[in-house]
């Protein structure tokens, strides 16, 4: 379980996460949404332990992430985030960018690390793709590329930060296809994104961003479907 | 011809290679331990810790900024008045190490800065230690990156070995210099020494596009 409690996050003097809540249960699929420079984003690499916080806690599986005896390269491994930009190693082959961490990090052996990485490609479309570099993929295949690359740690959360905004409109689907089979498989997600349809589609819970607060939070039908605030509902009809 | 000179002999071909020897010699040593100067000064230079890129970046300018030869007399002026024997070779490898570092470093900097942050993120996102962030992702792709300056980087510093005749260390120039002293032949020697030079640094070059070829797709 995800536990996210009165969290205060500054860049100099700007404050851009000013105490949010948030928890989101094990099995569960939570969205964010919200305007850009909402604060989303940053949430997501503050639960990562990727951007220090000033105030507040958060808890993974009762594991404080902002608490400097806490073993972030440990907590990481059950923590997966995908970014907006396609991260892909671009020195290494898509099977190469997917055994890597499992090899070094995990200490799997080569020929385990290797297996794992077949698998995890298939599972995301990309068998034929195993000795192709990066630079040689379309976007949408370099993000499941990232998805296969995060999966292959076998995390318990997975954290996607706007990873159909950099993509082609052709090619978004395949991505969001993916993420609908993780929901099949039982994934715990945390989704920033900008497709609503897919956020109702797809979340347990949505939580509406505005200025680094949650403005509304609750069923995808009720934030979505009949917000109750006057931002939520300013910000949904700008978008439709 | 006047007879205080005498003419170039078979012996004298073993006392240019002796030379060259001397400038591989000093040039492999002191890129060895350049790399790995530059390597740390690069890190600490891309640090965001002030204490630690700052007095690394005014080393980096005043090692830039003053030509090698006076380097190269200064540093023995200080070593011989601190009561330092130290030979020639080794004054040698520590003026060039220290450039080394200075451009180096620079170079390493600029490598690593130019990988993008968000890959760097998605490295540690997988639980890989600063260490291995930068051992199997940032320095191979900044690596890439820095290539083409790195062999003019190397191919100077061949070059520059030159600078050590002034130490009186024997290699490939100072050889030369001792041979036209002697048999009045400049053009004739000049132009060895100089195919010789190419013929050292050329495999550098060679080996390096036919790298950057493998790694460019």
């Amino acid at each position: 379980m995800i536990e996210v409690d009165n969290l205060t996050k500054r860049f100099g003097i700007l404050e851009v996460l000013k105490g949010i809540s948030l928890a989101v249960e094990k099995g569960r699929v939570v969205s964010l949404i919200g305007a850009s420079g909402s604060g989303k984003s940053t949430l997501l690499q503050c639960i990562n332990g990727l951007e220090p916080v000033q105030a507040g806690s958060i808890r993974v599986d009762g594991t404080q992430v902002n608490d400097p005896r806490t073993d972030l390269n440990k907590l990481r491994q059950k923590i997966g985030i995908v970014f907006q930009q396609y991260n892909a190693f671009p020195h290494l082959t898509a099977l190469e960018n997917v055994a890597l961490a499992p090899r070094i990090v995990k200490g799997l052996p080569k020929k385990e690390a290797a297996a794992l990485a077949v698998q995890e490609l298939a599972h995301f479309g990309l068998d034929s793709k195993a000795n192709a570099y990066p630079s040689q993929l379309s976007g949408g295949q370099q993000q499941r590329l990232a998805l296969a690359r995060a999966l292959a740690m076998q995390p318990r959360y997975l954290l996607l930060d706007e990873i159909t905004s950099a993509l082609d409109p052709s090619l978004v689907q395949e991505v969001l296809d993916s993420l609908r089979m993780l929901r099949k498989d039982g994934m715990t997600m945390l989704i920033v994104t900008h497709e609503i349809r897919f956020a109702r589609e797809i979340s347990d819970q949505v939580a509406f961003f505005a200025s680094g607060k949650i403005c509304e939070f609750g069923p995808p039908e009720q934030v979505i479907g009949k917000p109750q605030n006057d931002l939520t509902k300013l910000f949904l009809a700008a978008v439709k | 011809m006047n007879e205080t000179f005498t003419a170039l002999s078979v012996s004298d071909l073993w006392f240019v290679l002796y030379g060259a020897l001397g400038t591989i010699a000093l040039t492999a040593v002191s890129l060895a331990a350049g790399t790995v100067l530059a390597i740390i000064a690069g890190v600490g230079r891309a640090s965001d810790k002030a204490y630690v890129a700052v007095p690394l970046g005014v080393l980096a300018d005043v090692v830039r900024s003053v030509p090698v030869i006076i380097q190269m007399i200064l540093a023995n002026s200080v070593l011989s008045l601190s009561g330092l024997k130290t030979p020639p070779f080794v004054t040698g490898i520590i003026v060039l190490s220290l450039y080394m570092m200075a451009y180096g470093g620079e170079l390493v900097r600029g490598g690593i800065q130019s990988v993008p942050l968000p890959t760097r993120k998605a490295a540690r996102s997988l639980g890989m230690s600063l260490v291995q962030d930068f051992v199997y992702v940032t320095f191979p792709i900044g690596f890439r990156t820095i290539l083409p300056s790195s062999v003019g980087l190397v191919g100077g510093l061949i070059k520059d070995t030159s600078l050590a005749a002034v130490l009186g260390y024997i290699e490939l120039l100072r050889t030369s210099q001792i041979l036209i002293n002697r048999t009045q032949e400049p053009l004739l020697i000049l132009t060895g020494v100089g195919v010789a030079y190419f013929a050292l640094c050329f495999p550098l070059t060679a080996w390096v596009d036919h790298f950057e070829g493998k790694i460019r797709r």
